[in-house]
């Protein structure tokens, strides 16, 4: 119950935290002269307020074209369909992420300790090459294969209305799967080394039954919880994902519509479900299997 | 430290890092950032063969882009705004978090779990859309140009980035400090009367001081990558020159930095691929050389690749595996020494 408390406060701050950074480019403009628009910022934040309280009366404009009279909608059955879209982009491609990692891990695992050297150097300057960099080189594979082949094996961007989810997830999922790889051969490596291993191993069991069967259970649940500076970089790296691949999802959304209300509660929006999926994933993890010993 | 310059690791990123840097400045210094430009090629009878965007090949490694100006000019003009402004920035958000965390470890030591339950939510902001939002006025020019000169844009644009993620790296320092300030010896230093500030000095900063090299690299990279997603949103470092044409409005970089080369250029990729990738390129190279730097230091001080043991963790989790990793160097030493 007292976790249930914790988690709720610290939803409420977030929230809190969205609304008052949400105003802050009002105040932030005059920066360079030296001066802070108080009022402004104030008064950004009642409207901001204002449109969580009444949501029903927020509306967007829309342009065309430069020259095209502004299109106004209401806001709300809006914005749900982009952020809807990114969700399931982040969310699939995380799971992946995950899966592929843990898959990995258990292979590597079975290698010699000089191989796992190898692989674990490699796949550490793997990591420290900028996402961006994976992305175009992804696209530009795609369509050298196409060109060599005449097969078009993945949609390359998305056009009007049509969506595309295999290379945007796949292309999501390849440095986190890298990151998650690092933590969790680092988790592994350390239950690998604890004495109820040496005593199944002692017992006849074999190696790939005693990673699946005991080292998983224990370790997954410490993975887990390290993976939030994973989640926090994939959401930076989903943005900027949308924008190569021209989805039509949360950020093409927020960057077209960037006065502080709207952007802050479609922020809010797509903060909810991440907030929820997390601290869902923590607290049952946490309840479950804390006799393992793991956690600590 | 000792060993630093043996590293071949630590010095093929450094001389990397330098190489770029002076050869950035020399150029601005001899050329005066004249950059080649090439519209067309014409071959022996006249004819011409090739328009710009030209192809790479020997004497332009990097190709033309569609003005017909040489990348690899633009590439070596701009070397010194993005590698010396992610620096800086790194550098401030150290300057910013090292005091705040070494306080938030030894002074307020009993509710610094309240604290990292606070700063715990930021982990579910996106840096580049935030960064993106809080920028976009001060460096786009739309309508009635800049309201600020370039120098204080750049400025603005460091200090909105490293204030971003201070609240972070605060806590994971105050942690670090925190452990340490319940080691014994410094149990016995406030026993013979060592007040906090010398504990900080003399106890609780020597320790750390090399965590807080490679915090400082990784801070670096973490600005790269920023920069770069800017780049691609078109929100260039230090401004971007918006003008409306019939086309839509066409928005270029006013300086050559790196992140200004990414940013409309997506549309090449299928036409004349080297130009989009070879900013893109330079910035993995940049981000290698800092990730070989940062593996090369932790062999030099720790004398093993311990760059495995380093862990991205969960505020709430960092002292726990801190101490695990602990006991485990220690034993590691008793085992080989």
């Amino acid at each position: 119950m007292r976790k249930g408390i914790g988690i709720f406060l610290q939803f409420i701050l977030s929230c809190v935290g969205i609304i008052i950074m949400g105003g802050l480019p009002v105040l932030t403009k005059g920066l360079g002269n030296g001066m802070l628009d108080w009022q402004g910022y104030v008064h950004s934040l009642k409207k901001i307020i204002l449109g969580i309280i009444h949501p029903e009366q927020l509306i967007i404009s829309s342009k065309a074209s430069m020259f095209a009279a502004p299109k106004v909608r209401p806001l709300f059955p809006d914005v749900l369909e982009p952020i809807g879209y990114s969700l399931t982009v982040l969310l699939s491609s995380f799971l992946l992420a995950c899966v592929l990692a843990v898959v990995f891990t258990i292979l590597t695992l079975l290698m010699s300790a000089k191989r796992r050297q190898w692989l674990k150097i490699i796949f550490y300057f793997f990591e420290s090459l900028p996402d961006i960099f994976i992305i175009m080189m992804m696209q530009f594979f795609v369509i050298f294969l196409f060109n060599k082949t005449g097969i078009l094996f993945f949609d390359i961007a998305s056009y009007s209305d049509q969506q595309v989810y295999l290379l945007p997830i796949l292309c999501l999922s390849i440095l986190p799967t890298v990151q998650l790889y690092r933590l969790s051969m680092l988790t592994f490596e350390d239950e690998e080394e604890k004495s109820y291993v040496l005593l199944a191993r002692s017992i006849g069991l074999g190696k790939i039954a005693v990673i699946i069967k005991h080292i998983f259970r224990n370790a997954i649940i410490s993975v887990f919880f390290q993976s939030k500076k994973t989640f926090w970089f994939m959401l930076s790296n989903l943005f900027v994902l949308e924008y190569l691949f021209n989805i039509a999802g949360i950020t093409r959304f927020l960057v077209s519509h960037m006065e502080p209300q709207i952007f802050t509660i479609s922020l809010l929006i797509f903060f909810i479900p991440v907030f929820i999926f997390y601290s869902i994933g923590e607290w049952i993890l946490s309840s479950k299997n804390n006799k393992g010993g793991s956690l600590s | 430290m000792r060993s630093l310059w043996k590293q071949p690791m630590f010095v093929i990123g450094f001389s990397f890092m330098a190489f770029m840097l002076i050869v950035s400045f020399g150029y601005t210094l001899i050329f005066h950032d004249s950059i080649r430009k090439f519209f067309y090629l014409v071959n022996s009878h006249q004819k011409i063969t090739e328009a710009a965007p030209l192809h790479p090949r020997w004497y332009l490694p990097f190709g033309t882009d569609a003005q017909g100006y040489d990348m690899l000019a633009k590439m070596i003009i701009g070397a010194k705004f993005t590698i010396l402004a992610s620096a800086a920035v790194a550098l401030l958000r150290m300057i910013l978090a090292i005091p705040i965390g070494f306080f938030l470890g030894t002074y307020i030591n009993h509710s610094r779990k309240y604290v990292n339950g606070l700063v715990d939510p930021i982990h579910y902001f996106p840096l580049t859309i935030i960064a993106f939002y809080l920028l976009s006025p001060i460096l786009s020019e739309y309508g009635n140009g800049f309201s600020h000169s370039l120098f204080v844009r750049m400025g603005i644009e460091v200090v909105i980035l490293a204030v971003l993620t201070v609240p972070i790296s605060s806590t994971l320092i105050g942690n670090e400090a925190a452990i340490i300030n319940r080691q014994e010896y410094v149990e016995s230093a406030k026993t013979l009367g060592a007040g906090r500030i010398r504990l900080i000095r003399k106890h609780i900063y020597p320790v750390l001081r090399e965590k807080l090299f490679i915090m400082f690299g990784q801070e670096v990279l973490q600005t790269l990558i920023v920069l770069s997603h800017l780049g691609v949103l078109e929100l260039y470092f230090g401004g971007s020159k918006v003008r409306e044409t019939t086309m839509g409005h066409l928005v270029s970089s006013i300086t050559y930095e790196w992140s200004g080369l990414i940013g409309g250029t997506r549309q090449f990729i299928y036409t004349a691929p080297w130009i989009p990738l070879t900013p893109i390129i330079f910035f993995a190279l940049t981000m290698l050389s800092v990730a070989f730097m940062i593996e090369g230091y932790v062999r030099a001080t720790s004398g093993k690749s311990h760059y495995f043991r380093r862990k991205k963790v969960n505020i709430k989790d960092t002292e726990i595996n801190k101490k695990f990793n602990k006991e485990k160097a220690f034993n590691r030493y008793n085992r080989t020494g």
